[in-house]
């Protein structure tokens, strides 16, 4: 079943029925939703349309249930980083937030109903000393305590090792990039700094320019592990309904894509959007993008194999024989695009031979 | 009453706020940004209760709270002082200097 | 349709095929299994559920089956998936049964955050329902299994929901007895029910004890909270129930709902409510049969007070 057919899917993209659904099938819209960890969004979305009465009682205990924790998390990502603000104001380091902490703190579409784990925040490169120590001060610690892992995430990686407060328990990713450095395609941070934006009505809070917070998110799910696939495409199609009110940004989205190494990323993000969400794209952007980095028909038609299945929910419903290749396919893709050969079998040997210990919970 | 520092004015956190109940002397509170709930005794739950009302200094405080059973006034004002820092350090409220 | 209308085969035949769709209170669980114990513990212990069509919406899809690997022959044992996920390592077969109750108690406090959880067992008599929360080991179960065979209505003997409103939403199922309280409870209710006995488990010998019929066809009632009593099992202790400060009350009440801190402000608010609204206590016991009458004697007191 082609995702866009699943029912979680075309219930995000308005196109489902409400008054004539089978129990049945409320029954596998629920499953799907809630296995890609978007039942929280669909409650909000539902309430916004005023739809929310057409759902029977027995199915709007789950959506509520999924909001309940959706609403706390949120709580608990504006507590934390007005913690971290707090920290790190000393410094003078401009601290501009990633993903969900973004969204949240900006008030964003996709910040409501989403579910939050880490805090992402990203820093000047020569900055990073400051803020690991300034945090370490101040009751974070290391969680990657194997000196090959430090080193991993160090040289490597686009990232410090994750830090965990040892009271609260919470989790944040210092990034001094959005992709690692020795990864193919190569964002220039220094662009993304130079443009990011303050929060209004929240001091010393920045995030990423509108183009820049979909291109990131873009990058993070076509070069990444597909994990959340399904639910990073909902957060694109809701960033990029919310940014087309603003004037000049469907001009500038394919350009500035180009100038950050990005746009092949982005051009799937525009086709499978289009296809999942029916984002409105105006045409002609898509013929911008297409017109620049198309990949081959061969890779195409590859791609759109693999993503068909990795884009699904991950639930029975919606799986098919090639689905567990599909995504193995696309987590082998996201480690080669993050470092090249030499280093990618190295990294795998060290990982064979010395297999992570099991961190005791 | 309590002594000076008649300018600063002690306010309950900020929105989304604290809310609080009690049953007799016993009050429980709850800081809503940072999801914490404290069991306050009668003194500590007075002072949050009258600040959820409206913003006071320590000298409107110590009237609104002192009873009238010979209390020793330097002893009160002492314990007020240090129920208000207590209160703060749990961040259910916050000094502003006018 | 409830269980007990099928023959046991009927239920098997359910289990391993398309599964079966029961209603335990204000849920529906659809479970599935080809392992005899689920088939004869559900028969036995699920006697009275209702028994629903299979194309029913239904809260939880739940699995009991044999692991894939040597382990389903060699000590075999058995694993429980939800949709998929599989929340515990696998016990030992034997175990079936209880791993099911366990499972489903994790389905609740898992995916029902739209209520206040709170590990309580509850009872309700004349209108008026008790809360009795308590840490393991200390006394509930076999309290709980003592009230309710002697007319008190189970509301939930593990997981106390309370909605919105502040009324308590029945879950009535087995309830599950420890180790000496099994004895306690065949002594005290002869005629009462109780399935297979099972060793060695985490909690020690436990056993489950069927819910009264009448509770579970009331499942769908809620009731309303009238008193919050922490129980205290002390051997050869009189009954002595006495009042507990409201404040006390409430954050140990606190302490013992699983989701308070996930509920935030709305979770305040909703046990602030509950304790406003109830008469809170402690409560000692060492014999059963006082245990109960000092219950009673509260329902009563209640039904008699004016307005």
């Amino acid at each position: 079943m082609h995702p866009a057919d699943s029912l979680i899917v075309r219930a995000l993209r308005a196109s489902l029925p409400l008054a004539t659904l089978r129990m049945s099938e409320w029954d596998l819209l629920i499953r799907q939703g809630r296995k890609a960890g978007l039942l929280a969004r669909l409650h909000w979305q539902w309430t916004q349309a005023d739809q929310i009465k057409q759902v029977p009682e027995q199915v709007l205990a789950h959506l509520l249930s999924a909001r309940v924790i959706a609403d706390k998390q949120a709580l608990a990502v504006r507590w934390e980083v007005a913690q971290i603000r707090t920290t790190l104001l000393p410094t003078g380091v401009p601290l501009t937030l990633l993903k969900g902490a973004a969204y949240c703190l900006s008030g964003l579409a996709a910040g409501r109903g989403r579910v939050f784990s880490d805090v992402d925040i990203l820093v000047p490169k020569t900055h990073i000393a400051l803020v690991e120590s300034t945090l370490k001060m101040r009751g974070w610690v290391a969680t990657q305590h194997d000196a090959y892992d430090q080193r991993y995430y160090r040289n490597w990686m686009h990232e410090i090792p994750p830090l965990v407060h040892l009271k609260r328990l919470s989790v944040i990713d210092v990034h001094h990039a959005i992709l690692p450095e020795t990864a193919r395609l190569k964002p220039d941070p220094a662009l993304l700094l130079a443009a990011v934006q303050a929060i209004p009505g929240e001091p010393a809070l920045f995030t990423l320019a509108p183009a820049d917070m979909v291109l990131h998110s873009a990058s993070h799910l076509f070069c990444g592990e597909f994990e959340h696939g399904l639910r990073d495409l909902s957060d694109i199609n809701l960033l990029l309904r919310e940014f087309s009110l603003t004037e000049g940004f469907w001009e500038g989205l394919v350009p500035r894509a180009q100038s950050l190494d990005l746009a092949r990323p982005l051009y799937y993000a525009l086709y499978w959007a289009v296809q999942l969400f029916a984002t409105p794209v105006p045409p002609w952007v898509l013929r911008e993008i297409d017109a620049c980095t198309r990949p081959r028909t061969p890779v195409k038609a590859l791609m759109n194999t693999l993503l068909q299945r990795a884009l699904a929910p991950d639930h029975a419903s919606c799986r098919d024989a090639l689905s567990a290749p599909a995504r193995g396919l696309l987590y082998a893709r996201a480690h080669w695009l993050r470092m090249p050969a030499y280093l990618l079998a190295y990294h795998l040997a060290h990982k064979a031979l010395f297999p992570p210990r099991v961190a005791a919970n | 009453m309590c002594s000076p520092a008649r300018n600063a004015v002690w306010v309950i956190a900020p929105d989304p706020g604290v809310l609080l109940r009690h049953w007799g002397n016993s009050y429980v509170a709850y800081n809503v940004a940072s999801g914490d709930t404290h069991q306050l005794g009668a003194l500590a739950g007075s002072i949050v209760e009258h600040l959820r009302a409206r913003n006071m200094t320590r000298f409107e405080l110590s009237e609104m709270l002192d009873s009238d059973e010979a209390a020793n006034d330097a002893q009160f004002c002492e314990i007020l002082e240090s129920t208000l820092t207590d209160l703060a350090n749990l961040g259910l409220i916050t000094v502003r200097q006018v | 349709m409830i269980v007990s209308d099928y023959s046991l085969a009927q239920i098997q035949r359910d289990l391993s095929g398309a599964g079966l769709y029961l209603r335990t209170g204000g849920f529906v669980s659809h479970v599935r299994s080809d392992i005899a114990l689920v088939a004869e513990g559900i028969y036995q212990l699920y006697a009275d559920a209702p028994v629903l069509d299979v194309n029913h919406f239904a809260d939880f899809h739940i699995t009991l089956k044999r692991p894939g690997n040597h382990r389903r022959w060699f000590k075999p044992q058995v694993l429980f998936s939800f949709d998929g996920f599989v929340p515990f390592k696998p016990l030992p077969l034997a175990q079936a049964f209880a791993l099911l109750e366990w499972g489903l108690n994790w389905c609740i406090s898992t995916h029902a955050q739209q209520f206040l959880i709170i590990h309580a067992a509850a009872v309700e008599k004349h209108g008026f329902a008790a809360i009795l929360p308590a840490p393991p080991g200390s006394g509930k179960s076999t309290l709980t299994a003592g009230l309710v065979n002697r007319g008190w209505r189970l509301l939930s003997d593990e997981l106390t929901l309370i909605t919105r409103t502040g009324l308590i939403q029945p879950v009535a199922r087995p309830v599950s007895l420890k180790n000496r309280s099994i004895e306690v409870i065949r002594d005290f209710a002869p005629d009462v029910f109780i399935g297979r006995v099972v060793a060695d488990t985490v909690k020690g010998t436990v056993a489950h004890m069927r819910a009264p019929a009448d509770s579970v066809a009331r499942a769908t009632q809620p009731a309303r909270p009238a008193w919050v009593v922490f129980p205290k099992f002390l051997a050869d202790a009189p009954a002595i129930l006495e009042p507990m400060e409201r404040g006390h009350a409430f954050i140990e009440l606190a302490e013992n709902a699983f989701n308070y801190s996930l509920q935030g402000a709305e979770g305040f608010l909703r046990l602030g409510d509950l304790i406003d609204t109830t008469s809170t206590h402690r409560f000692s016991y060492g014999n059963l049969e006082e245990a109960v009458t000092a219950f009673d004697q509260l329902a009563q007191a209640k039904l008699n007070a004016p307005g």
